[in-house]
């Protein structure tokens, strides 16, 4: 198969999309293809319609910017925009998706120790960013390395490498990002030598949120206090040395998954917020002793299928009711670095960022046979790491 | 697996180290929570300094006053458990965010653990609590034992942070530097695991710690329970007070140069004689608006008593060339004592009668000099901005005009410049080794403070005061790489952590500034990693490891 070619009807294997990357090669790389056409031939054969909406921007946390792109209706990227803003880590927009909040990977800001989040207004018609303002974290809390928003779209919380806390920040009626309100930093080791690193956050009401932290083997439950303290509900246990560090879930939706970063597995639980047992583990899988450590999952919008991305391929799991998982498919992706996916709402494609090589792949999603197509380079730019999208 | 609650810890880890071992009766003890809902919170969340907390957002979400050992590694545990941040508080006189900016987290508050005990007989080891106040630690040693801790003026500033920060004060030439007396510290740190450990540090148990808190300042390791000095100096018996005041309406830019000058050379001609380590004198310098500024002395000789002035006498004779004003003004003499931090140099002085014919000096007890002074205790303040500098040689003449272009400007409307002389037996090299102050070749120590009371005046304050301070440190003779500050070179020797001053963390060389170029910041480094792996203790100027 050639890029270019529909592949709705065929499932790809891990041979035949080694056998496309040697061709493509061959060819000189991805980097021969034009971006925009090669995703427009692919996403203009495309007949599977989506009750739900198809993205109409895109941004990227690339270094020391942000790349915005348009998305044509026939699927064509364009970027339309770069704005500057220091080590970007990671990146969300907001539940009406009217601004975007972009953490800044830094030592210092304002000559204080400590790292920051940029909020951005975006224009509804063009996608378009303006700057609305750049608030610091909690003293030491140096280069954030995640974010999540309460679903009501009043809260921030954000995760720090440095000072292994979680920071509490409120969002005002504006969209900007007020002052922090309370720092809560967790403590303790496990298998690791190392200290606890809350590496993801994932609010599951509006005044509670859940941390994982891959250096203590557990996830931590946070309650928002008065809308502005933090308090330390319960932790969660998980395997002693699965390094948890990635967790997903469609919003609204009581089943989470969490991956390992050390150790490639993955967990599915279920929220109980009514119960004693906050979390309920359902079901770990192991991916294929060949797998390494995951850097990045995403969840398809249906909650049929999850993708988990390590050093060599993005895995395809299949979900059941019960949060059973089992691997169906294994796509030697050719990234040299990724550093996170993201799916579309419409459940299409599964895009991917590889840091080392620049680059911004898309992948066509075949929720029948729980596979991807070989991808298709939508852009380059320097070290992209995040990547979110804007579908209203 | 299901969520477990987190479990309570045992607050005490004693790791083999010199600690003691709490008892089953301590370890009931709680120190007294005060949280927002608390009638006693708007007072107890802040410090004297009322410009912080700097927001709302950055209050604290409580404070806890502990009254003993055990409440405060109680406090300490259970706040580390919460996942808060924990700040330590003495009495409060931080003249930075360092403390009250603590945006929910919790504020454990010492001032209550004050003993000051000595061994038997008016023997030592000599024993402070953080919450020691000054006034009452002289008062204390002085009744049981006749000695002094060398330390600061401010009667209510407690011992936590002044002593661990360097101390220093009245004596500091003639005895030295209060780190220069510390012998052990009781203190509690954190470990990797989260856990509590009291320890005992000296010059043989964790020595790279007992450096780091002789001067390294304890907000940057844990929480101090106790200092002891296993010996102290004799007090004086006696002081005389001196002052002496110029007339802004009649000064001239040669004039401001020469009272600058000749202050300064004083000092450091007369470093190294000894017999001259009794004088302190602060030069206190104003803006013009203030009507006058002067000079303020408080002299004992080395055996303590003031029977022979001729030491103060030789001192005041240096400013006759400066024609001091000669009349007096209405309220001459209604003035508190001269030489007290933070005494109102906008006001003539008891002295001001150089030009009658003979100095003007009131003699008093050591005792009722060092403890007449108020400071202000719980509630009160203003707000207020601080810099700092030390200098090595008297002033130039391009520094000085510096100063009196800013302080004649009213740009600087409110400042006050307090020029302190230095040096003398603070002046040990050895002493740059084994305590975390390398400041030991200054013969002045500069104070900028400003202090107002409507937050509609900050930006005009804090411009004003940053102003002065640059045009200062932007002659000649500043380092031409650090122009701004008063950056390590042959005249300077940067600035005081104890008057510490954000402003300079905008230069990534700050560390240097405060703790020198040599090895103290790589130790100071090395022992934050040791003892505060997780940075628990931190703040803006905190040590960054």
């Amino acid at each position: 198969m050639k890029p270019g070619q529909s592949n709705s009807s065929r499932a790809w294997t891990r041979r035949s999309f080694v056998q496309t990357v040697t061709s493509l090669s061959a060819l000189g790389g991805f980097a021969s293809l034009p971006p925009v056409a090669a995703a427009s031939s692919i996403l203009g054969s495309d007949s599977g319609a989506s009750s739900k909406p198809s993205p109409r921007f895109a941004y990227v946390a690339a270094a020391q910017s942000i790349h915005v792109f348009r998305i044509a209706p026939n699927g064509s990227w364009q970027r339309t925009q770069i704005v500057s803003t220091p080590s970007p880590s990671a990146l969300l927009l907001s539940p009406n998706q009217s601004h975007l909040y972009v953490t800044n990977a830094v030592d210092s800001f304002e000559d204080r120790p400590t790292g920051s989040v940029h909020a951005f207004t975006v224009d509804t018609s063009t996608g378009l960013l303006t700057h609305l303002n750049r608030q610091g974290l909690a003293l030491a809390a140096t280069r954030p390395s995640h974010l999540a928003i309460s679903p009501d779209g009043r809260r921030l919380a954000v995760t720090s490498a440095g000072a292994t806390s979680c920071n509490l920040l409120p969002i005002q009626p504006d969209g900007s990002v007020g002052r922090v309100t309370a720092s809560l930093k967790q403590i303790g080791s496990s298998l690791h030598p190392d200290h606890a690193r809350p590496q993801a956050v994932h609010f599951y009401t509006d005044a509670s949120i859940l941390a994982v932290d891959a250096t203590t083997d557990r996830i931590s439950s946070f309650a928002v206090v008065d809308g502005e303290a933090l308090a330390l509900n319960a932790h969660h246990p998980t395997t002693p040395g699965s390094s948890p560090s990635h967790i997903t879930a469609q919003p609204g939706s009581s089943l989470l998954f969490v991956a390992g970063g050390l150790d490639p597995t993955i967990t599915s639980l279920r929220l109980q917020p009514n119960e004693p047992t906050l979390l309920l583990d359902l079901y770990r899988l192991s991916l294929p002793a060949r797998a390494s450590a995951i850097s990045a999952l995403a969840i398809h919008p249906s909650q049929s299928l999850l993708f988990a991305c390590d050093a060599t391929s993005i895995w395809t799991a299949r979900v059941n009711d019960s949060g059973v998982l089992t691997v169906a498919n294994e796509l030697q992706h050719g990234l040299k670095r990724p550093a996170s996916l993201v799916v579309s709402q419409d459940g299409r494609y599964l895009i991917a960022t590889d840091r080392s090589r620049g680059a911004l792949l898309q992948f066509r999603i075949d929720p029948q046979q729980a596979s991807l197509a070989p991808p298709i380079e939508l852009a380059h730019m320097e070290s992209p790491v995040a990547i979110t999208l804007k579908h209203i | 697996m299901g969520f477990d609650a987190p479990k309570p810890k045992s607050y005490l880890n004693p790791s083999g180290n010199r600690t003691s071992n709490l008892t089953r009766e301590h370890r009931r003890k709680m120190p007294t929570t005060v949280n927002r809902q608390d009638t006693r919170f708007p007072i107890a969340s802040r410090g004297h300094n009322l410009r912080f907390p700097s927001a709302s957002a950055d209050t604290a979400g409580r404070v806890e006053y502990c009254e003993n050992v055990e409440d405060a590694a109680t406090a300490l545990q259970k706040v580390i458990d919460a996942g808060l941040r924990p700040t330590v508080r003495s009495s409060g006189h931080c003249y930075e965010d360092f403390i009250v900016n603590n945006p929910n987290g919790a504020i454990l508050d010492v001032s209550m653990l004050n003993h000051v005990t000595s061994g038997p007989n008016g023997s030592g080891p000599f024993h402070v609590q953080p919450g020691s106040m000054l006034g009452n630690i002289y008062q204390e040693f002085y009744k049981r034992a006749n000695v002094v801790l060398p330390g600061g003026t401010c009667f209510t500033v407690c011992a936590g942070g002044h002593v661990s920060g360097g101390g220093y004060g009245v004596l500091a030439r003639l005895r030295g530097i209060t780190v220069d007396w510390l012998s052990s510290v009781d203190i509690l740190t954190v470990d990797a695991n989260g856990k509590v450990v009291p320890r005992r540090v000296d010059k043989t148990h964790d020595p790279e710690l007992f450096r780091a808190l002789r001067g390294g300042q304890g907000s940057n390791f844990g929480m101090i329970t106790g200092f002891t000095f296993n010996e102290l100096p004799p007090a004086p018996i006696e002081v005389m007070q001196a002052g002496i005041s110029f007339d802004w309406a009649t000064m001239t830019p040669d004039k401001f140069v020469n009272i600058l000058i000749t202050f300064g050379k004083y000092f450091e001609e007369h470093d190294q004689t000894k017999e001259t380590w009794g004088i302190f004198a602060a030069m206190g310098l104003n803006n013009i608006s203030s009507g006058r500024f002067g000079i303020g002395i408080e002299f004992t000789n080395p055996d303590g008593t003031v029977k022979d002035v001729s030491v103060l006498n030789d001192f005041m004779d240096h400013f006759q060339k400066c024609k001091p004003i000669a009349e007096a003004p209405p309220d001459y003499g209604l003035q508190s004592g001269p030489g007290r931090r933070g005494g109102n140099f906008q006001r003539p002085t008891p002295g001001d009668s150089v030009c009658y014919g003979e100095h003007v000096m009131t003699r008093s007890s050591w005792i009722e000099s060092a403890t007449g002074g108020g400071g202000g205790g719980i509630g009160g303040g203003s707000r207020a901005k601080y810099k700092s500098a030390y200098m090595k040689k008297t002033f130039t003449e391009a520094e000085a005009l510096a100063l009196y272009k800013l302080l004649t400007d009213d740009r600087s409307r409110g400042l006050i410049v307090a020029v302190d002389s230095y040096g003398g037996a603070t002046n040990n090299p050895a002493r740059i080794h084994d305590t975390a102050i390398p400041q030991r070749a200054s013969v002045l120590k500069l104070q900028y403070q400003s202090y107002w009371q409507d937050e509609k005046d900050d930006e005009f304050r804090l411009k004003g005061i940053r102003d002065t301070y640059t045009a200062a440190y932007s002659t000649p003779v500043a380092s031409q790489a650090h122009l701004g500050t008063p950056f390590w070179n042959d005249h300077y020797e940067g600035c005081y952590m104890n008057y510490p001053d954000v402003d300079m963390a905008a230069h990534d060389f700050w560390p240097q500034l405060f703790y020198g170029t040599g090895d103290l910041y790589p130790l100071l480094q090395r022992v934050k990693k040791t003892y505060d792996p997780h940075n628990i203790f931190h703040h803006t100027m905190s040590i960054r490891a």
